[in-house]
């Protein structure tokens, strides 16, 4: 039983993660909150749906290509809500406002599309899993375990080797520095949410394989992005990643404990607890500073 | 600024109101979730109305006067359901309400729509209290608690399950059902060995239902929507679990078939017997008026907004155009011919209405010949 529990809270970690990760680095380097986060999965989902079921192409050439859709459309998006907010200094929450505004408007765009049905990305009958150390992992698990794992060392490397994952960086760490030593921040802001929305599209991607999709995905998604990430510090990848995965043990390790109704509950409630934590670090940290 | 914009608006509603009448029209208000997480179920009850609405308009109307249905969105939620309600009887002026499936919305719901002599037509609203204490307060589905008279007899005397297991929404409905079930499966002799819960709209089943498997029961009583319990089905083929599953009147939806697939096979659920008794080829008619309309089959949830539009239209030819009137032809309603049966009330409103359970098998919804009145 203790290892089906460990496989249900790596999935759901790992999952978490991909989300947090576009989240913490959008409030990195644009430093707002952005409430549509969870609108890039839901997105995903619903062009892999198109990809896949609609046009009937394969299942990885669908997921590759809905995952560039999404990211192309997150940075119109960025165009048309963001970018002018940012040329005229707006304060951070006013671009928070506008985010709420592209996820309310993205939302009923979907269900106007699609319905409000929920629709289903597999094809072919539910088989039983496989049976590992008397757990059982289903195929489509196993891929979002890989896959995951892969996304999370190559971002590791993109972020540390190339010279866009740096100017990102630079840009998180010192917008004026950054452009000091000739590197855009709209370009690198470009370029954020496009990773930011193709990681969360192939989060949806994989999440709508498993358990279907439906216009209202994305809440859950989101709430569990900003979790994630302010339990790993925001702003801070590795962070965010154990963020993630912290948060997918403690979920199902406590509904194995509690009543499954506490799902949303223990991830609000960890929130609360390493706000208050962190809160306390800090102050701690001035006051000791301060003598 | 916003005086100027009150007073505008007043006078638009004004002219509304003194506009109306002058279509000779009548209005039927309809509550139902076009949005949020029921917004499926809504879609089709939507159809249904329009089917009922376009058939009596064809045939000429009622009074002489052109029906017209008038939609508010409820969401399946409480709140949003009391304020679609209030506009419907404040601003449109409805004599009469079909309301959606969600106990939820109905059980705030009602009492308003009682109270401004309004009456209410509930669909799939099957808690217990909505209709009590009668009067102006109707309802097509049968109350939960035949069902779940039924659905534990039919565990324990047919399926021979002695050791149950629940799992359930943590919902007013699912709460309640879930309830009631145990109960009598208990008094009638078996033991309730589990019971986990998930919150609405949930899609990841597998550590409910892994802690459910470690207790091993025989049977597996389940609430949930067909959307929900399609997710656990196919968890529970994943899982190797494999107990006898029942579950309720949510479940009756081709929708769930097509989700779930293979994992549905042999899956039980309750549901009213009344179409069985009833006149079939009221269903056949409708059936086929449906699928030409909309070119798919017709969920439950259309079957009983058909069901309830009719009525309501039948007693405003009856009775009359006001609410009392209404209410008045409604409650003396005798074996009316609807699709989902012939139509009779209990005093307080509740329809008589036997129970069956039905099965999956080969993708099709199979009766298994067993109705009880679940007394």
């Amino acid at each position: 039983m203790l290892i089906q529990l460990v496989i249900n809270s790596l999935v759901a970690g790992v999952i978490y993660a991909l989300l947090a990760f576009g989240f913490t680095i959008t409030y990195g380097t644009l430093n707002f909150f952005n409430m549509a986060h969870g609108m890039a999965y839901t997105l995903g989902a619903y062009f892999s749906y198109v990809l896949r079921i609609q046009w009937g192409l394969s299942l990885p050439l669908a997921f590759g290509l809905s995952t560039v859709a999404t990211a192309v459309a997150m940075t119109g998006v960025d165009r048309i809500a963001y970018a002018h907010l940012r040329t005229r200094a707006a304060p951070s929450w006013a671009l928070v406002v506008s985010s709420i505004g592209v996820a309310i408007f993205l939302e009923a765009l979907i269900s106007l599309l699609f319905g409000s049905d929920t629709l289903s990305l597999r094809v072919g009958e539910a088989a039983p899993g496989y049976t590992v150390l008397g757990a059982i992992i289903t195929p489509t698990q196993i891929s979002i375990l890989v896959v995951s794992t892969i996304l999370m060392i190559a971002l590791t490397f993109y972020l540390r080797m190339t010279l866009m994952g740096k100017a990102l960086r630079a840009t998180a760490n010192d917008v004026e520095m950054a452009r000091v030593v000739g590197i855009d921040p709209e370009s690198t802001y470009r370029s954020t949410f496009a990773l930011a929305s193709g990681l969360a599209a192939i989060a949806g991607s994989l999440v709508a394989l498993e358990t279907d999709l439906f216009p209202t995905m994305g809440h859950t998604a989101l709430l569990k992005s900003i979790v994630a990430s302010i339990i790993g510090g925001i702003g801070s990848v590795p962070g965010a990643v154990v963020g993630a995965l912290f948060l997918g043990c403690a979920e199902n390790f406590g509904v194995w404990k509690l009543s499954s109704s506490w799902r949303d509950g223990i991830a609000l409630a960890l929130l609360m607890l390493f706000l208050l934590v962190r809160q306390t670090l800090a102050r701690a940290g001035q006051e000791s500073r301060g003598r | 600024m916003t005086k100027k914009l009150t007073t505008a608006s007043s006078v638009l509603v004004l002219l509304c109101l003194i506009a109306a009448p002058a279509f000779a029209q009548i209005k039927i208000g309809v509550t139902l979730p076009l949005t949020g997480y029921a917004a499926s179920y809504g879609e089709d009850a939507k159809r249904g109305v329009e089917l009922a609405i376009a058939q009596a308009n064809a045939a000429g109307g009622v009074r002489g006067k052109q029906l017209l249905a008038v939609f508010e969105d409820d969401a399946g939620a409480g709140k949003t359901g009391v304020a679609a309600i209030q506009k419907l009887i404040t601003i449109d002026k409805v004599p009469v309400i079909v309301n959606g499936m969600m106990s939820a919305t109905a059980l705030p719901a009602a009492p308003i729509a009682r109270e401004n002599k309004v009456v209410f037509i509930g669909t799939l609203t099957s808690h217990p209290d909505v209709t009590s204490p009668g009067g102006f307060i109707y309802r097509i589905s049968a109350s939960e608690l035949i069902a779940s008279n039924v659905e534990a007899k039919f565990a324990y005397n047919v399926l021979k399950a002695r050791r149950a297991g629940g799992l359930f929404a943590t919902t007013d409905y699912g709460v309640m059902i879930r309830k009631i079930v145990q109960q009598r499966f208990e008094k009638l002799g078996g033991s309730w060995v589990v019971s986990d819960e998930f919150p609405q709209g949930a899609t990841d089943f597998r550590t409910q239902l892994a802690k459910i498997k470690e207790k091993n029961p025989d049977l597996l009583f389940v609430v949930a929507t067909h959307k929900e319990a399609a997710q656990m089905f196919r968890q529970m083929v994943e899982l190797k679990f494999k107990p006898t599953v029942l579950g309720t009147s949510m479940l009756n939806d081709p929708t769930l078939i097509e989700l779930a697939g293979e994992a549905a096979e042999g899956v039980y659920f309750a549901t009213g017997a009344a179409s069985a008794s009833g006149p079939k080829s009221k269903l056949t008619d409708f059936q086929a008026a449906f699928k030409a309309k909309f070119g798919k089959d017709p969920a439950i949830s259309a079957e009983h907004f058909y069901d309830a539009t009719n009525l309501a239209i039948e007693a405003i030819r009856t009775g009359g155009e006001t609410g009392p009137e209404i209410n008045k032809a409604m409650a003396t309603t005798r074996d009316f011919a609807g699709v989902t049966g012939a139509i009779t009330f209990t005093e307080i409103g509740d329809r008589i209405f036997p129970a069956t359970i039905k099965r999956i098998e080969k993708g099709k919804f199979v009766d298994t010949g067993f109705v009880d009145i679940g007394d």
